[in-house]
């Protein structure tokens, strides 16, 4: 599970702070998935940013199960990640200079992991023909299908997601939405997605939004 | 391979040219190094060789100090001292030949006591085993290897012509060696037999050198204790010691002068790392939030320019084994006008220049890769990525730039002031001033931006106001490209300014020194030095002449002493007030009055590399023991970085034998002609005696022929560090064009046709040789200021007067501009050519 403890994160702006997040408490079990709902600029991304470790609260912590990713170094913070986050970002993010295959394959490399799981990802979001195309041929949803495989590819614990239907269209977003509800879900992965899309909230266990820095439940 | 990597390889070749110009770039740089590393060691080495061929198994060697030992001396030695190991020596510089000259070393042997020293007579393979028993018995023969008997297109028997200490010759080819150990060490040797080579030389009665093998058996305090005064037992070695000492302040010169095109690949490289941080920060931030470390980043981006720097060093040190035949031209040449004959036909590859080569080589990219490395690994791995603002952060940071900029040329400064001699130093202190031109860059391109944004706009609309706006908002970019472009530029104006302010200060020192009509001096293989070999008879008949007012002689005698060499200039004088010594203070008559009456007077370069003031002694060894000497005073020469130490003829003849004079100035009688004179000096000297008769004009062109000789290979240099800037800036606009794709796809779409996306270029372009210019000119007075007064002082001793042609200013603005416009010509092609379609298309 996910625990946030009075967690707030602001920035500056010459002298004046701007605050975006305040005293945030939250918890999310294991094997929920949890959206945050919001427009531009409310604070979404800055709460994915603070739970993959990229940016540290200016006061409060974050627990993954049992594990305090605020005491953790940069070093420890980015070898966290890399073993049990699994990132899908609205742009997709795909390598330009690696294949469709090598794309999967740099998780499974940084951890360490056999090759041999690529193919078999890549036949679930039924990718398996364009497996030695560069992303740069590939339509955008066909990208976003590589990415989530890509996220999912060396089993992490916790899925962040960016976004992930905001640059498709209505079908392709549908696609990708039905593909996430079937692999992350039979998995029994924890997914926290940030989006401004009222489409995706069919997959969610819970909806949060942000008043006042605090995020509430949607009902 | 890893997949980062592979990933990395994919981009490098995706942008191929850019990498392909920092390969370039390094390789230049590289190549240049390199080439003279080979050029000077490919020369020490012939030298050494060609002195090892003339030194044999010898130890030592006793010398006189007045140049010339008494036969006498080696009887006394081996029949009454009983030494055994002792070879007598006659070694002159010899030119022989008839279709083809050469000019050799006349190495002059005994037979019955070379053995236990060189082996060449008795080679295996010499053809005519009797050329050298001829060589006893017949008159004027010689021996030469087989290649210099091929070059020469001769045969045992015959009869060549040879020119020796001016005096016209004939020899008598009567051996040929063959298949000896290493040809080159023959290559610039004649042997004869000794008696062959005194009356060759005209040396009878006396021997030059008397080689000798210390060991055990034999010490080498015994042989200074029954020496007779006047000798003096020398390391064989001592030689290429005092040659070595010669050349130092020249190699370390070359050496630096060697590094500039590296400094400006540096920033070149420096340039496309950033260039390709910039453009993968996006990927970069991808590898950060899969969770790739920014130790891996750092190292990946490391990796890059080590693959890039490893190509280029490789690829340099081949251009280098090209290139530095050229330059062993140049080199040598420079070498035997100024110091001593060499002739070199072989390069030299050494292991210690492979890996010198390869420590620059990849250093050098290292360093340059450091920071963008660093800001690689500093990539945020945001969800949302955002590309970095580089340009808002120089900007943002302008002002503390700048003064980190004034505190780096403040240390330059001070490293420059410190009290030394040392010329590295010297050149460690131009590096924090170059530092300090480069910090401050961006508030040049600031300021300019302010003044040239609405004149260009004024003069070429919006595609004008575009071109100069782009130039600050790519500041991280632009900057770097115009910096390394001024560099080059300013390295044109500090070496063409040191140049021309050398050559101004030696036209006047000629023009002040040169006062008589006719010069007469002996031919010489080294430009600048003249053996004592015009017979005294000469000087006397010149003196008698009726159309002669008066006359200035001298000889110059090289002194070897303690391990060193003293270059000593007997001057002689008929009418003081014609005396041609530009002294230092005021007290001309004073100084002239003692130099008269037995004290010295000293070059500059002498003075300042042996801390000598006037009013100091110097201790001079002399035939009869060491002597001392009080300096009278100082004078200004530009002839030799060694310096003299000048006598009054007289009081050199008192302590040293002298075997002749090594020039004459002749002044005339104002209503006389010097034509006619010349041919009366011929006259006197008959068919025999080669002399150099030149009038003042002649001298002085002769003189500055040689001077412009010198720097030629320092033009070379210069221009190569300006070609690598050229390869800068164009790999710059090559990465500028690729990052504005997008902008320019935008004008295309919005009307603008390709003719003026390539205007908008080409301005860009002018603009940036402009700013380039610009600050090229203060840099380049500051360098020239270092060099004229700091660097060429510690080197060689000279004061020079700077003279800053607003010529060379106006040069360095054109090719600034020039170099940046045809830069820029490729990327303005292509920028024209942008669909706007595809260029929009991308995400």
């Amino acid at each position: 599970m996910i625990k946030l403890e009075n967690v707030s994160k602001g920035y500056s702006e010459g002298k004046v702070l701007h605050t975006i997040l305040s005293g945030v408490n939250l918890n999310i079990n294991k094997g929920e998935i949890v959206i945050l709902y919001g427009k531009s600029g409310s604070g979404k991304s800055t709460l994915l940013n603070l739970l993959a470790g990229i940016d540290l609260p200016d006061e409060g912590s974050i627990f993954f199960e049992d594990v305090n990713i605020t005491a953790l170094s940069e070093k420890e913070r980015t070898l966290f990640r890399r073993k049990r986050i699994g990132f899908i970002f609205q742009f997709f993010n795909l390598i330009p200079t690696l294949t469709v295959s090598e794309n999967l394959k740099l998780p499974l490399e940084l951890n360490s992991m056999p090759f041999k799981k690529a193919d078999e990802i890549l036949g679930e979001v039924g990718l398996l023909d364009r497996i030695n195309a560069y992303p740069d041929v590939l339509s955008g949803g066909e990208q976003q299908r590589v990415a989530i495989a890509r996220a999912l590819i060396h089993n992490p614990d916790f899925i962040l997601a960016d976004e992930p239907t905001g640059n498709l269209d209505f079908d392709t977003s549908k696609q990708i939405i039905d593909l996430i509800d079937r692999i992350v879900k039979q998995q029994g992965k924890t997914m926290i997605m940030a989006t401004h899309s009222k489409d995706v909230m069919g997959l969610a266990d819970r909806v949060l939004t942000l008043k006042d820095d605090k995020f509430i439940e949607m009902n | 391979m890893k997949i980062i990597h592979r990933s990395s390889l994919r981009y490098i070749f995706k942008h191929k040219l850019q990498f392909g110009l920092s390969i370039l770039g390094i390789a230049i740089g590289v190549a240049i190094i390199a080439a003279i590393d080979i050029a000077n060691i490919s020369t020490s080495k012939a030298f050494n060789l060609s002195l090892n061929s003339v030194t044999g198994k010898a130890t030592h060697r006793i010398i006189s100090t007045s140049g010339s030992i008494p036969d006498s001396v080696y009887s006394f030695l081996r029949i009454q001292k009983g030494l055994k190991d002792i070879a007598p020596v006659v070694e002159d510089n010899i030119t022989i030949g008839d279709s083809t000259k050469k000019s050799f070393v006349l190495l002059g042997v005994d037979v019955f006591a070379e053995k236990p020293f060189r082996d060449y007579t008795s080679s295996s393979g010499s053809d005519n085993k009797n050329g050298f028993k001829e060589f006893l018995t017949a008159k004027n023969t010689i021996v030469l290897s087989a290649e210099n008997a091929k070059l020469l297109k001769k045969s045992i028997g015959d009869t060549i012509n040879a020119s020796i200490r001016g005096i016209k010759k004939k020899v008598v080819l009567s051996g040929i060696i063959n298949n000896y150990g290493n040809p080159s060490q023959l290559e610039n040797l004649i042997i004869s037999d000794i008696a062959t080579a005194q009356e060759l030389t005209g040396k009878r009665g006396t021997i030059d050198v008397i080689d000798i093998i210390i060991n055990e058996n034999l010490k080498e305090d015994y042989v200074k204790n029954i020496l007779p005064a006047g000798l003096e037992l020398q390391r064989s070695s001592s030689r290429s010691d005092i040659a070595e000492q010669m050349l130092s302040a020249f190699n370390v010169n070359l050496n630096a002068l060697s590094m500039l095109a590296l400094i400006v690949g540096v920033f070149l490289i420096y340039n496309t790392m950033t260039f390709s941080v910039v453009q993968r920060k996006k990927i970069l931030g991808i590898y950060r939030s899969l969770g790739v470390t920014e130790n891996e980043i750092y190292r990946l981006i490391i990796s890059e320019v080590l693959l890039i720097g490893f190509i280029g060093t490789v690829l340099g040190f081949l251009l280098a084994i090209l290139i530095s035949k050229n330059l062993l031209v140049l080199i040598s040449r420079t070498i035997n006008d100024l110091y001593f004959i060499v002739s070199v036909t072989e390069i030299e590859v050494t292991p210690f220049i492979v890996l010198k080569t390869l420590i620059v080589g990849i250093a050098a990219s290292l360093l340059s890769a450091l920071k963008p490395a660093r800001e690689a690994s500093q990539s945020k791995p945001g969800i949302s990525i955002v590309r970095s603002n580089q340009e808002s952060k120089i900007l943002g940071n302008i002002y503390k730039l700048s003064v980190y900029g004034i505190i780096s040329g403040l240390l330059g400064a001070a490293i420059l002031m410190l009290p030394s001699k040392n010329v590295w130093l010297s050149y460690v202190g131009v590096l924090p001033v170059i530092i300090g031109f480069a910090l401050m860059s961006p508030l040049v391109i600031k300021v300019s931006d302010k003044i040239l944004t609405p004149l260009s706009g004024k003069l070429f609309g919006i595609a004008g106001r575009i071109s100069s706006r782009s130039i600050i908002q790519n500041i991280s970019r632009t900057n770097t490209a115009i910096f390394s472009l001024s560099i080059a530029v300013a390295a044109t104006v500090g070496v063409g300014t040191m140049i021309s302010s050398f050559r101004e200060t030696v036209v006047t020192w000629l023009e002040n020194g040169l006062k008589a009509d006719i010069y007469v001096s002996a031919p010489s293989l080294i430009s600048n030095s003249n053996d004592p070999i015009i017979p005294y008879y000469i000087r006397d008949s010149i003196i008698n002449m009726k159309e002669v007012r008066n006359i200035n002689y001298y000889s110059e005698f090289k002194l070897f002493q303690d391990g060193k060499l003293i270059n000593i200039l007997a001057s002689g004088f008929t009418d003081p007030s014609s005396k041609d010594f530009r002294l230092q203070g005021n007290d001309d008559e004073k100084v002239i009055s003692k130099f008269q009456n037995g004290e010295v007077l000293v070059t500059e370069p002498y003075a300042y590399k042996n801390n000598i003031k006037a009013g100091n002694v110097i201790q001079l060894k002399t035939d009869e023991g060491y002597k001392d000497f009080k300096v009278a005073g100082i004078y200004y020469d530009y002839s030799s970085d060694k310096g003299f130490v000048s006598i009054e003829y007289s009081v050199f003849k008192k302590y040293w034998k002298s075997n002749g004079l090594s020039g004459i100035a002749v002044y005339l009688k104002n209503d006389k002609d010097a034509e006619t004179v010349r041919n009366k000096i011929s006259s006197f000297a008959g068919s025999d005696v080669e002399l150099i008769i030149r009038s003042n004009k002649f001298l002085r062109e002769s003189s500055i022929q040689i001077f412009d000789r010198t720097f030629i290979v320092a033009k070379v240099l210069q221009l190569l560090s300006v070609v690598v800037a050229f390869i800068g800036i164009l790999s710059s606009l090559m990465s500028l064009q690729l990052e504005r794709n997008k902008e320019m796809g935008i004008l295309r779409a919005v009307g603008f046709l390709p003719s003026q996306l390539f205007k908008i270029s080409t301005l860009q372009s002018i603009l940036m040789g402009l700013i380039s210019g610009l600050l090229s000119l203060p840099l380049g007075a500051l360098l020239a200021y270092i060099l004229v007064f700091i660097i060429n002082k510690r080197s060689f001793g000279w004061t020079m007067q700077l003279s800053l042609e607003p010529r060379v200013l106006v040069e360095a603005m054109v090719l600034a501009i020039v170099a940046a416009v045809l830069a820029g010509i490729y990327p303005g092609y292509e920028i024209s050519k942008i669909s706007p379609s595809a260029a929009l298309r991308e995400e």
